[in-house]
């Protein structure tokens, strides 16, 4: 018998899954189903759930340190967190209070607009990010003086990557 | 007709260009950046060139590298595709420099379109619909003088620009001075030229296009249009043919229009005369491209013409097989483009690899896809990663069969996709009646969210069963955490059962 416990969108949920003969009982909350499944190429499984078949697919995602699960199931993809029952899996990290300021997509800095001990209000542009010919302007989302910065003008910046930080 | 064509693009469409090369017999050369090594189109290709590193500027942009590379593999013909170099006058006329044909117009043709500007200016001379708007002078303070006197909301714009690059949209007055540095910036690093002009915005206006082609004899014929109203950040992601708002009287004077527009450059090879039309009908000249158009498949699809050997044949010498009598629109096509990116936080791009991909199939189904599994978007290029396009009996019977196709496409990996989104957008009451302005995602899709219900047990059943699976190829395969590649176990254990089915 195996014990899953998968986060999706900040949910827990615990699966188990006992070997049943051909299959397996597969048990969520008070719900018990039979299941056969047979895995195919390019991730994709054939499911059958007390008799209803189903086509899913899977994969993992590339970056290992967010270990997550990718489930495409009839047009929709939901992302499955494992968490690991002995080791609990670190939540995500907040960002320190102060207003500190992320990369929101992945990008090559074009321009710093800011210096350390620069004084801003709430929207003044700080930094332009440029991705795929795309340019997006990082804002400031409080009044604050730059503390620090973390990036320079031709650095590729990845995706919730802090880039500057404000105190108020 | 030409032995051996070099296709200076990447992508789906260098995909789709080599495809056709293949089908007309002629040899093809790709080039390629170094992150593209693996790339579809490098494969497809008889002969691949390295042409440099991943920024375009060094790459994809780099002309002489191109041309020298044409030439030293023998190549006839070079086919720009779209995007890069493809509206690149200097391009076209170093390529024609260096006794290789160039697949597209003449590059005098694509210099006079290529400014934003100077084509209003021939448009107004041909007797073609222009928005008002002002162009004479490009200083912030004439710019901000002549928006005084247009009145607001205004439209900046990129006298070199297209795909909406160096364009914002100006609601007041003391909006217009921030707008015009970053549109002016935007402009510099996309073309190269930070020129401006102005143009008074047309409200919940249409957007469509008509397709236009000519020959070496002076045959010029318009394939019809397509609307491409539905549109993101002013860059199309769904387009249609016919448009749900033309009738046959407004369709045939936008096409003796777009001829006229055609006309006033004497074009030759395949370009696009791209119009607004407002809520009464009234349309105006836009812009043209001189370029084959990323969605040219669903002319394809209702004309059953190829533009790309259409456009090859042309610059052949071979004259047009079909005249304006002769085309007529069958069915109703319409194309997503399906990108590697977010809807629900804005439509930012998204980087990585991409595990699954399972193209969707069936009649009336295209997909011309420039990735497949296993390859990563990089932040380099376009985040297109493929065009979906389907042909059915009506516009109902096409939106099913799209929201259907959308529905079975898988894309699983790192990327988040617009695949959902543009499935719920299909769905929408307001699509399917046709009510296609262009402020139509910010007005019918603006919140949109992936849903947050909770998931089916299948899900929560499909996650445990590969979990299970990939801890048992863990524990028995010595490679896999070597390798650190959690999926390659799947190919090596390609029908490994969990459990028993009943065959």
């Amino acid at each position: 018998m195996v014990d899953f416990c998968f986060e999706i969108d900040a949910e827990q949920f615990r699966v188990n899954v006992e070997a049943d003969g051909d299959g397996y009982e597969v048990i969520i909350s008070d719900r018990r189903y039979q299941v056969n499944g047979q895995l195919q190429a390019n991730g994709q499984i054939n499911l059958i759930i007390d008799g209803q078949r189903q086509r899913v697919y899977t994969a993992t995602a590339n970056n290992p340190a967010t270990n997550q699960r990718i489930v495409w199931l009839a047009g929709e993809t939901w992302t499955v967190i494992p968490i690991d029952a002995q080791a609990q899996r670190p939540r995500h990290t907040t960002q320190p209070s102060g207003g500190s300021l992320t990369a929101t997509m992945p990008g090559q800095v074009r321009a710093l607009l800011v210096a350390v001990g620069d004084v801003v209000t709430s929207g003044d542009p700080l930094i332009i990010l440029e991705a795929m010919k795309m340019e997006l302007r990082i804002s400031a989302p409080d009044a604050g003086t730059v503390t620090k910065i973390n990036c320079a003008v031709g650095d590729v910046v990845m995706r919730g990557q802090l880039l500057i930080e404000l105190v108020e | 007709m030409f032995t051996k064509t070099l296709v200076a693009n990447r992508g789906e469409i260098a995909v789709r260009i080599l495809r056709a090369c293949r089908e007309m017999g002629i040899a093809t050369v790709a080039v390629y950046s170094e992150v593209d090594v693996n790339a579809p189109h490098v494969w497809l290709a008889d002969e691949a060139v390295l042409i440099g590193p991943a920024p375009a500027r060094e790459s994809y942009l780099c002309i002489d590298k191109i041309v020298a590379a044409a030439q030293r593999h023998g190549c006839t013909a070079i086919h720009p595709g779209y995007g890069f170099l493809a509206e690149n006058a200097a391009f076209a006329e170093a390529v024609i420099a260096a006794g290789i044909a160039f697949i597209g117009p003449d590059p005098a043709t694509i210099r006079a379109m290529g400014s934003k500007t100077a084509a209003r200016r021939l448009m107004i001379e041909a007797g073609v619909p222009v928005i008002p708007g002002y162009q004479e002078e490009g200083t912030d303070e004439a710019l901000f003088a002549a928006a005084q006197k247009l009145g607001f909301p205004i439209l900046v714009k990129a006298a070199a620009g297209g795909g909406g690059k160096g364009m914002r949209t100006v609601e007041r007055a003391d909006e217009l001075r921030p707008a015009l540095q970053s549109a002016r910036r935007e402009a510099q690093n996309a073309f190269g030229d930070d020129q401006l002009f102005l143009e008074k915005l047309i409200q919940q206006p249409h957007h469509i296009e008509f397709q236009i082609v000519g020959d070496r004899f002076g045959n010029l014929v318009h394939l019809f249009e397509r609307e491409c109203s539905i549109q993101r950040r002013h860059q199309k992601i769904i387009e249609e043919t016919p448009s749900p708002l033309l009738d046959d009287d407004l369709r045939q004077r936008m096409g003796t229009a777009a001829l006229a527009a055609a006309r006033a450059v004497d074009y030759v090879n395949a370009g696009t005369v791209e119009f607004l039309v407002d809520g009464d009908g009234n349309f105006y000249f836009l812009e043209m491209n001189t370029r084959l158009q990323v969605e040219h498949p669903i002319t394809e699809l209702v004309t059953g013409i190829d533009l790309v050997k259409t456009q090859i044949a042309i610059t052949a010498g071979q004259p047009l097989p079909f005249t304006q009598a002769t085309v007529q629109q069958r069915g109703h096509a319409i194309e997503c483009r399906v990108y590697a990116e977010d809807p629900a936080t804005g439509f930012l791009p998204a980087i990585g690899k991409l595990q699954v991909v399972q193209e969707p199939v069936g009649p009336g189904i295209r997909v011309d896809a420039g990735v497949v599994s296993g390859d990563t978007v990089s932040l380099h290029y376009d985040p297109l990663l493929a065009k979906l396009s389907v042909l059915g009996m009506d516009r109902a019977d096409a939106i099913a069969k799209m929201k259907q196709a959308l529905q079975d496409y898988v894309i699983l990996g790192d990327v988040v996709t617009n695949l959902a989104f543009l499935r719920d957008l299909c769905a929408h009451p307001a699509f399917q009646a046709g009510r296609t302005t262009t402020d139509f995602i910010e007005q019918y899709m603006g919140n949109w969210q992936t849903p947050t219900a909770a998931p089916p047990d299948s899900v929560l059943i499909a996650a445990a069963l590969a979990e299970m699976l990939a801890r048992s190829t863990r524990t028995t395969t010595q490679t896999v955490a070597e390798m650190g590649d959690p999926y390659s176990p799947w190919q090596h254990l390609n029908g490994f059962r969990l459990g028993v089915t009943s065959g």
